[in-house]
C-alpha cells in the first residue's frame, strides 16, 4: 500500500497553486489535490487559499476508528503559524459529477489541534466519531487551515532522520456534522425543557393543572441564560426564530434579551448575536418577539449550519414556546420583531449595503421624507427668491 | 446667437466678475442659502452617541417635569429643551426609546445607542435635535456679517463660517452643541465693538453657561474692556460691574433653582466627588502642557494690557484668538472642540488679519491629525451611518497606516506625534498672522 500511495504521490507532483486536478486511474491514496505544492517524492508544502487533498478507498482501524491517515506534519519556522489555531476538516461526503466530486459542508468533522510548541515532526491520526457513517470505499477531502507553509506527508512517516523522534498523538474531532436539518414549511419548535441552565433554575409546576410544556425559570446569578442542545439546522431555510415567554416578575421596566446563535464556523460570540429590549407595564407581562436570522444563509461560507442557541435574560421568566421559523413563514412575523433591536451582523454593514439601509429606514417613515423634501424646496425657493 | 454670448460670457476670463456683480444682500442670501441647504442634507443621517445621551437627558427632563433639578450647561440644556418639547409633536417618544432608568448614568451605553440607530424613525429624531443648532449657527453667521465692516472683508468671514470643515463637522456630522455657546461669544465681541460692556459681560455670562470653557476667555474680556483714556476709577466701576454680572450670571441657575427647592445635580454620577480629581491633578501641575499654556496665558494677559490703545473688541478677538491657539498647540481632545478655534480669527478679519491661508493649512491639519489620532467616536460605526469605518471596507485610517504605510522608523505613535506637532505650527502661523499684522502696520 505504501508503495502505490509513493506512486501516486509521484504521479500527481504538481506545481505549487494549481487547481484541482483528478488522478481517475489511480486506485487508492490521493486522487487530486488543490493549493498545495509538492516539495519533493513524499510531501507536501500548503499554500495560503485553500489547500486540501482528496483520497479514495481509506480504511479505518475498526476498533478504534482511527482513519489509516496518519499525517507528518512540521511547520517551518518561516511559516509564522498559530500552534493553537491550525484545524484539518474532513469532508465525507462526495458527489461525483463528469469525473469531479463535490463534497457536501453539511457532512464534515472538525479537528483542532493545537500546542505551545513544538521543535520535531508530529503523527497525527485522525479519530473518526461515531455519529458519521463512514463507507471504506467512498471519497474524503482533508483540509488543513491556518497552516499556510506547513510541510505535510500522509506516508505515516516522518522524512529522513527526524522521523524517529516523530511524536504520536490522534486527534479527536472537536466537532461532528452529520447532515443537517432543514426548516419545514412553517416552523421548527424547540423543546425547551433540556436546555443547560446557567444563573437559572426551573420552577417546579405548583398545579396539575400547569402547562408541563412551558419552562418557568428564576433568576439566580450575575450572568442567567439557557443554552439548547446541540442543533442541525440548515440555514438555507431559516427565516429567524420566535421567541414566546411571560415576564413572571415584572420589577423591571423592561425586559432585556440577547440571543447568541452559534454555527460550525464559529461558538456563540457577542458579533453573532441579537439583542433585544421589551418594555414591561402591567397589561403586557406576554411577551412575543421575532429575531429574523435570515441573513446567515447569504454569509460566506455559504451552506451554514446552526449549531446552537443561546438566550440570555435579565428576570425570571416562563418559557412558552421558542420556534424556528422558516424564511417564507418569516414574512408574517415581521411586526413581531422589536422595535429595540440590535443586531451585529446587520449594524456591521458596509458600502452599498449602508446606503441600502438607509433608504430602507428611509421609506419606513414616509412622513418624514415628504416634510424634508418639501422642507428642502421651501429653503431653496424662499432664498431664489429673496436673492432675486 | 444669444447661447453663444452666454457660455463665451461664462467662459471668459472675467468669470469673477460675476461674483463681484453680486451686492452685499445678494452675496449674503446665495451664500447662506446653500449654507442652509447643505445643513439640511446632513442633519438627518449622522450623529455620534453623545447627541443620543444628550437627548435622553432632555426628555428625561421633559417628561418628568423636573424643570428645577439640572443646572448644568444651563443655557445650551435650556435651549435644546425647548426645542425638544417643541419637536414632540413631530416625534413620538413616549415608546421607550430615551427611556432613562438612572439619571446619575446618563450617558447612553453602545446598546442603547444601536437601538436608536435602528429606530425606524431614527433620521426624522436627528433631524429635529440638530434644528436649533441650525439656528443659532445661522445666527452666528448674521453676528459675523455685522461685525464686520468693509463688504469683501464680510465676505471672506462668511464663508469662512459657513464653510469651514470643522463646525460643519462638529455641529452636523458629530452633532454637538459648540454653536450655542459660540453665538453668545460672537454676541459678546458685537456688544464690545458698540461699546456696549455691560451687555457684552452678559452675553459672555450666557456663553459660561453654555460651556464652561469659556471661562479661559474671561480674563482677556475684563483686561479688554478697560479704557486707558478713562479715570483709573471709572475703569475700576466698570471691571467690578462686569466681573460682578459675569459671576451673578453665572452661579444664578444653580442657586436659583436651589432657592426654589429643586435639587440641580440631577445627573450628576455617584462618581462626581471623582469628578475633582482633574481639577486638583491641574492645579498641583500634574498635567504636563499646564505649566507651558499658564505661561504663554500670562504673557499673552501683559500683551492685552500693551495693546490698550485698541478697541474693546479688538483686544479681545485678539487675545481669545490667541487663547485657543495656545490652548490647542498643547492639547488636541476631542475632534469637536476644534470647532471652537474657527469663530474668533474668523472676527479678527475685521481689523485686517489675513486669515485665509492659516486657516486652510489648518483644516488640513486638523483632518490629517484626527485621521491618524481617530478612535470609536471620529470618522467611524459610531457615528450613524454612512461615514463609518466600514463603509469603505477599510476599517479605521489607522488600520491603514499601519498595514501600508508605517515602518520601523515611522510608528503610527510618531505619526501622531509628527502631526501634533504640525497642528501647533499652524496655531503658531495663526498666532502670528494675528500679532504681526500692527507690528507690520506700525
Amino acid at each position: 500500500m505504501k508503495s502505490i500511495f509513493c506512486c501516486l504521490v509521484l504521479s500527481i507532483g504538481l506545481p505549487f497553486g494549481l487547481s484541482i486536478t483528478a488522478q481517475a486511474q489511480a486506485p487508492i491514496g490521493i486522487t487530486s489535490h488543490n493549493d498545495v505544492q509538492r516539495v519533493d517524492e513524499t510531501h507536501f508544502k500548503t499554500g495560503d487559499t485553500d489547500p486540501y487533498w482528496i483520497f479514495e478507498n481509506l480504511n479505518i482501524e475498526a476498533d478504534k476508528r482511527i482513519l489509516e491517515l496518519p499525517i507528518s506534519l512540521s511547520i517551518p519556522q518561516s511559516a509564522q503559524v498559530n500552534l493553537n489555531n491550525i484545524r484539518f476538516e474532513l469532508f465525507f461526503r462526495a458527489t461525483d459529477n463528469e469525473g469531479s466530486s463535490k463534497f457536501d459542508p453539511l457532512y464534515k468533522v472538525q479537528y483542532l489541534f493545537s500546542a505551545e510548541s513544538f521543535n520535531k515532526p508530529l503523527s497525527i491520526s485522525l479519530v473518526l466519531p461515531d455519529a458519521i457513517n463512514y463507507q471504506g470505499n467512498s471519497k474524503l477531502r482533508l483540509d488543513i487551515d491556518r497552516c499556510a507553509g506547513c510541510e505535510l506527508s500522509f506516508t505515516g512517516e516522518q522524512i529522513g532522520e527526524q522521523s524517529k523522534d516523530a511524536k504520536n498523538i490522534e486527534l479527536l474531532a472537536t466537532s461532528t456534522i452529520n447532515g443537517a436539518r432543514s426548516v419545514p414549511e412553517q416552523s421548527i419548535v424547540l423543546n425547551t425543557t433540556d436546555w443547560r441552565l446557567n444563573d437559572l433554575e426551573r420552577i417546579t409546576p405548583n398545579s396539575d393543572l400547569a402547562n408541563l410544556d412551558v419552562t418557568s425559570l428564576d433568576v439566580t446569578g450575575l450572568d442567567p441564560y439557557l443554552v439548547s442542545p446541540p442543533l442541525a439546522i440548515n440555514t438555507a431555510t431559516l427565516g429567524g426564530v420566535l421567541v414566546e415567554l411571560s415576564v413572571t416578575n415584572s420589577a423591571d421596566s423592561s425586559l432585556r434579551s440577547q440571543l447568541f446563535y452559534s454555527t460550525e464556523q464559529h461558538r456563540f460570540k457577542e458579533q453573532a448575536s441579537t439583542i433585544v429590549e421589551l418594555a414591561n407595564d402591567d397589561s403586557n407581562i406576554e411577551q412575543t418577539f421575532f429575531i429574523p436570522l435570515d441573513f446567515i444563509s447569504s454569509q460566506a461560507p455559504v451552506m451554514q449550519m446552526l449549531t446552537g442557541l443561546r438566550l440570555d435574560i435579565n428576570q425570571a421568566v416562563s418559557i412558552n414556546k421558542i420556534s424556528l421559523v422558516n424564511k417564507q413563514a418569516a414574512k408574517k412575523y415581521q411586526t413581531l420583531i422589536p422595535k429595540r433591536i440590535y443586531q451585529r451582523k446587520i449594524q456591521g454593514a458596509s458600502g452599498q449595503q449602508i446606503i441600502a439601509g438607509i433608504f430602507g429606514k428611509l421609506g419606513k417613515d414616509p412622513g418624514f421624507i415628504i416634510i424634508y423634501g418639501l422642507l428642502l424646496i421651501l429653503v431653496a425657493v424662499l432664498f431664489r427668491r429673496a436673492y432675486k | 446667437m444669444k447661447f453663444i454670448k452666454t457660455k463665451n460670457y461664462y467662459n471668459s476670463k472675467n468669470r469673477h466678475l460675476i461674483i463681484k456683480r453680486l451686492d452685499n444682500r445678494q452675496f449674503f442670501i446665495a451664500a447662506l442659502g446653500a449654507a442652509v441647504l447643505l445643513r439640511l442634507l446632513l442633519m438627518p443621517f449622522f450623529a455620534h452617541v453623545d447627541l443620543y445621551s444628550e437627548y435622553r437627558r432632555v426628555f428625561y427632563v421633559l417628561q418628568n417635569g423636573l424643570f428645577l433639578e439640572n443646572s448644568y450647561r444651563y443655557v445650551t440644556f435650556n435651549i435644546e429643551l425647548i426645542f425638544a418639547a417643541f419637536s414632540q409633536i413631530f416625534i413620538n417618544v413616549t415608546d421607550g426609546l430615551f427611556h432613562l432608568s438612572d439619571p446619575a448614568n446618563s450617558t447612553a451605553s453602545l446598546t442603547d445607542y444601536h437601538f436608536f440607530l435602528n429606530d425606524p424613525n431614527v433620521y426624522r429624531h436627528l433631524f429635529f435635535f440638530k434644528l436649533p443648532y441650525l439656528i443659532f449657527d445661522i445666527a452666528t453667521a448674521v453676528v459675523i456679517w455685522k461685525f464686520i465692516d468693509k463688504p469683501e472683508h464680510k465676505r471672506i468671514a462668511l464663508l469662512l463660517w459657513l464653510f469651514n470643515p470643522v463646525t460643519i463637522f462638529a455641529t452636523y456630522i458629530f452633532g454637538r452643541f459648540e454653536v450655542f455657546g459660540l453665538f453668545f461669544l460672537a454676541m459678546t465681541a458685537l456688544q464690545l465693538k458698540n461699546d456696549r460692556l455691560l451687555f457684552a459681560s452678559v452675553m459672555f455670562g450666557l456663553a459660561l453657561l453654555c460651556r464652561e470653557i469659556n471661562l479661559l476667555f474671561a480674563p482677556f474680556l475684563l483686561l479688554s474692556q478697560i479704557d486707558f483714556k478713562d479715570h483709573y476709577l471709572r475703569n475700576g466701576i466698570m471691571l467690578g460691574i462686569s466681573s460682578i454680572t459675569i459671576t451673578l450670571i453665572y452661579l444664578l441657575p444653580n442657586n436659583v433653582l436651589s432657592a426654589l427647592g429643586g435639587n440641580p445635580n440631577l445627573f450628576s454620577g455617584p462618581d462626581a466627588a471623582q469628578q475633582t480629581e482633574p481639577i486638583k491633578k491641574l492645579l498641583s501641575l500634574g498635567y504636563y502642557w499646564f505649566y507651558p499654556v499658564v505661561v504663554c496665558l500670562a504673557t499673552l494677559a501683559i500683551y492685552t494690557w500693551e495693546t490698550g490703545k485698541r478697541s474693546h473688541a479688538e483686544r479681545f478677538v485678539i487675545a481669545s484668538s490667541i487663547t485657543l491657539f495656545i490652548y490647542f498647540a498643547f492639547n488636541s481632545h476631542s475632534v469637536h472642540y476644534s470647532a471652537w478655534l474657527v469663530l474668533f480669527p474668523i472676527l479678527s478679519i475685521q481689523y485686517g488679519r489675513r486669515v485665509v491661508l492659516p486657516f486652510l493649512l489648518f483644516f488640513g491639519a486638523w483632518l490629517a491629525l484626527w485621521l491618524l489620532k481617530t478612535d470609536g467616536g471620529v470618522f467611524t460605526a459610531f457615528l450613524a451611518a454612512p461615514l463609518s469605518s466600514e463603509f469603505v471596507g477599510m476599517g479605521h485610517f489607522p488600520t491603514f497606516f499601519m498595514a501600508h504605510i508605517a515602518s520601523e522608523d515611522l510608528s503610527l505613535h510618531q505619526a501622531i506625534q509628527l502631526t501634533k506637532s504640525l497642528f501647533a505650527v499652524v496655531m503658531g502661523f495663526f498666532a502670528y498672522r494675528l500679532i504681526a499684522h500692527r507690528a507690520r502696520s506700525q
